[in-house]
């Protein structure tokens, strides 16, 4: 068993860049699905490397280094049709990930108070989209619009969870700071 | 800055809806925008979290549930005696017992993708993330084969799993269902996502595992409609409802032998029902059935001198009589079957001497069965190899021996290639032991090399056991013992 110490250390490091990892893997992934297996292959292999880590350096550049070397695997796996980046693009948006997190445990906290606050027929395509995993032509047919305005009303919804975020945490920070 | 355009076009890539053109479109937008790059990474971030928001307050359904009691509790007791409310409210009571069956089918449904790791030698971890909140554990273990067994640890949905090169584990669920896994095997645990309502199911849901590599033996219970187990290889899927099989996975294959029931094995594009006895083979990226190849003329002619008094093809699988494992002392720990639900430790007299035996009843194609271990056999072979006597109270109604080679064999080097037959042969010779007692000396065969010798106290018969070896493990394939009129002495493989 490893030493409880360790477990700790890597926590510590581990869940500030968990959120960026899986965006990373979702946006060069596209499907949830296969983000997920490997966000928890590359979660394993960060626990299992974690000893050969300098802790001096940026876990998370780290961390993407290896994810975009388990992203390749899955890409071969998957080499079926499918839509994919190219490899330069791959590489980017693993270097971007690196880049130092984004407070995301706190989004994380303020997007469930913002998702709280769209209106019930909104929330429904949410949820049909993220829980349900729904496509948006099986949404349209769902709430009876065309898939064209569902697109549209996805690329709002998105807009304004951002948004709302944003100002959530920008209204935190001047409580606290008195600036902006 | 982000154009509407590229919002637009981030948003379409991520719903899975933009063309091939746009898709290079993003893909050529975003190496040349670094802001766009860091946009479509936040956005995708952003809907990892939704995904992540709205699963932890599905998880809190308490406030809801009391709040609906609350608005319940305000009906006016006058408005009860309307008809039309008594006829909403008993079609309300319907639909909250059926939500509430549901909801229990659900939580049915979730206890029985929970894993138990009930056993694990050598190296084995377990990885596991959920949350914001962490929730990683590791299961490391290492040390002697004998040492291995552990705390039963519960292994949720998303635990991976990795054995180093001395690995076993096996792992339980609730109801019955058992896996082992081997060395160098790497899996994720998982549970389909599916969701029923009574009989109607929209996607499979009920127990997942995603193997990568390595081989796992799986002995399903019976499993629910629509809750059918489904073990993937990055080759094929192989959708289980209750049987008893063996999936191996390598680079670029992935072999699967079942022992009992049938199991629908499939890749992006053929599939195959494979049944009990049949083996079916994905090798780059084409599935198609293994013909098993007739056992060789070895085992015929070692075998021809006198009657069947016994053959088992192990179609119902191995571990039909019993499980043994190995204590810490080097002996063999018996253990209940579902098959063989009556084994005990006895005590016998041997040769003057108390020696404990397990003593095992259990169901055979020739009646009742009752076998006594009597010791294990020294062996040459990395296996455990361990006799019994048989009584069988059938027709037959005489005394024989038998063997077993536990699921733990380790290939020899004169194993064949996996996927050839290999022979294992047992032959007794009539002789005394140290104190005068008449017994058999025993020898086991390995195609053809001594491997093991030891004594028994009964009279003497030939035991032919063939076995195939798939990926550095053994798989029972037909046990066939017949009389022997002279006893016969084979020359070693040396």
């Amino acid at each position: 068993m490893r030493e409880n110490l360790e477990q700790d250390a890597f926590l510590r490091y581990f869940l500030p860049a968990q959120p960026s990892l899986r965006g990373y893997l979702l946006a060069v992934l596209r499907d949830p699905v296969s983000a997920n297996d490997v966000f928890q292959e590359v979660s394993s292999v960060l626990w299992r490397k974690f000893d050969e880590f300098d802790q001096s350096r940026n876990f998370a550049a780290w961390a993407m280094g290896i994810a975009k070397m388990q992203v390749r695997r899955q890409r071969q796996r998957e080499a079926r049709s499918r839509l994919v980046f190219s490899d330069e693009t791959v590489d980017l948006l693993a270097t971007v990930a690196g880049e130092s997190p984004m407070d995301e445990d706190a989004r994380l906290a303020y997007l469930a108070g913002c998702l709280n606050k769209l209106p019930p027929n909104h929330k429904n395509v949410v949820a049909l989209r993220f829980q349900e995993r729904a496509s948006l032509a099986d949404i349209a047919v769902r709430i009876g619009k065309n898939v064209a305005a569902v697109e549209m009303l996805m690329v709002r919804l998105r807009r304004a969870l951002r948004k709302c975020v944003d100002e959530s945490m920008k209204a935190v920070r001047v409580a606290q700071t008195g600036t902006v | 800055m982000i154009t509407t355009e590229q919002e637009a076009l981030t948003s379409r890539y991520l719903d899975g809806t933009a063309t091939p053109e746009e898709l290079a479109r993003l893909d050529g937008a975003v190496r040349e925008n670094l802001e766009l790059a860091r946009y479509l990474h936040q956005m995708a971030t952003q809907d990892a979290m939704i995904t992540q928001a709205l699963a932890e307050m599905a998880a809190t359904p308490a406030e809801n549930m009391a709040n609906t009691r609350g608005r319940v509790s305000t009906v006016a007791p006058a408005v009860w005696q309307a008809w039309w409310f008594r006829s909403v409210a008993a079609a309300a009571a319907l639909v909250a017992c059926v939500g509430g069956v549901n909801l229990w089918q659900g939580r049915q449904a979730q206890k029985a993708v929970v894993a138990t790791l009930v056993e694990a030698r050598g190296r084995v971890e377990g990885f596991r993330v959920q949350g914001s909140g962490g929730g990683v554990f590791s299961v490391q273990v290492s040390g002697s084969p004998e040492s291995g067994v552990l705390r039963p640890t519960t292994l949720k949905p998303g635990t991976h799993l990795t054995l180093g090169p001395d690995g076993y584990a096996k792992l339980a669920y609730a109801d019955g269902t058992l896996v082992e896994l081997q060395k160098n095997t790497s899996l994720t645990l998982g549970a389909g996502q599916g969701t029923r309502f009574f009989w109607l199911v929209n996607k499979l849901r009920g127990k997942r595992i995603q193997l990568d590599t390595g081989t796992l033996s799986a002995r399903v219970a019976k499993q629910k409609v629509g809750e059918a187990m489904a073990l993937t290889t990055p080759h094929a899927t192989a959708t289980v409802l209750g049987t008893m099989l063996q999936l191996a996975v390598t680079t670029n294959s992935s072999l699967l032998s079942v022992q009992t029931g049938q199991v629908a094995f499939a890749t992006a594009t053929q599939q195959e029902i494979v049944s009990a006895g049949e083996s079916a083979r994905v090798q780059d990226g084409v599935l198609r059935k293994v013909v098993e190849p007739p056992p060789p003329a070895a085992a015929a002619r070692v075998s021809e001198d006198g009657a069947i008094l016994f053959h088992d093809s192990f179609a119902e699988g191995f571990g039909k009589w019993h499980l043994y494992t190995k204590r810490g002392d080097g002996s063999m720990q018996p253990t209940t079957t579902q098959a063989c639900p009556d084994i005990r430790v006895v005590t016998v007299e041997r040769g003057g001497k108390s020696v404990p035996v397990a003593e095992l009843v259990g169901k055979a194609p020739g009646g009742p069965r009752v076998g006594m271990v009597t010791e294990t056999v020294k062996t040459k072979a990395d296996a455990y190899v361990f006799a019994y006597e048989y009584t069988y109270d059938g027709p037959l109604r005489r005394a024989m021996e038998g063997l077993e080679i536990g699921m733990q064999c380790r290939v020899t080097p004169q194993a064949r290639p996996p996927g050839e037959w290999n022979q294992v042969r047992w032959e007794c010779t009539r002789t005394t032991d140290a104190q005068g007692n008449p017994c058999l000396a025993a020898k086991l065969y390995f195609n053809g090399e001594l491997i093991a010798e030891t004594t028994f106290l009964s009279s003497g018969e030939g035991v032919d056991v063939m076995l195939e070896v798939i990926e550095g493990q053994f798989r029972f394939a037909n046990v066939v013992i017949r009389e022997m009129k002279k006893a016969r002495t084979e020359t070693s493989g040396r």
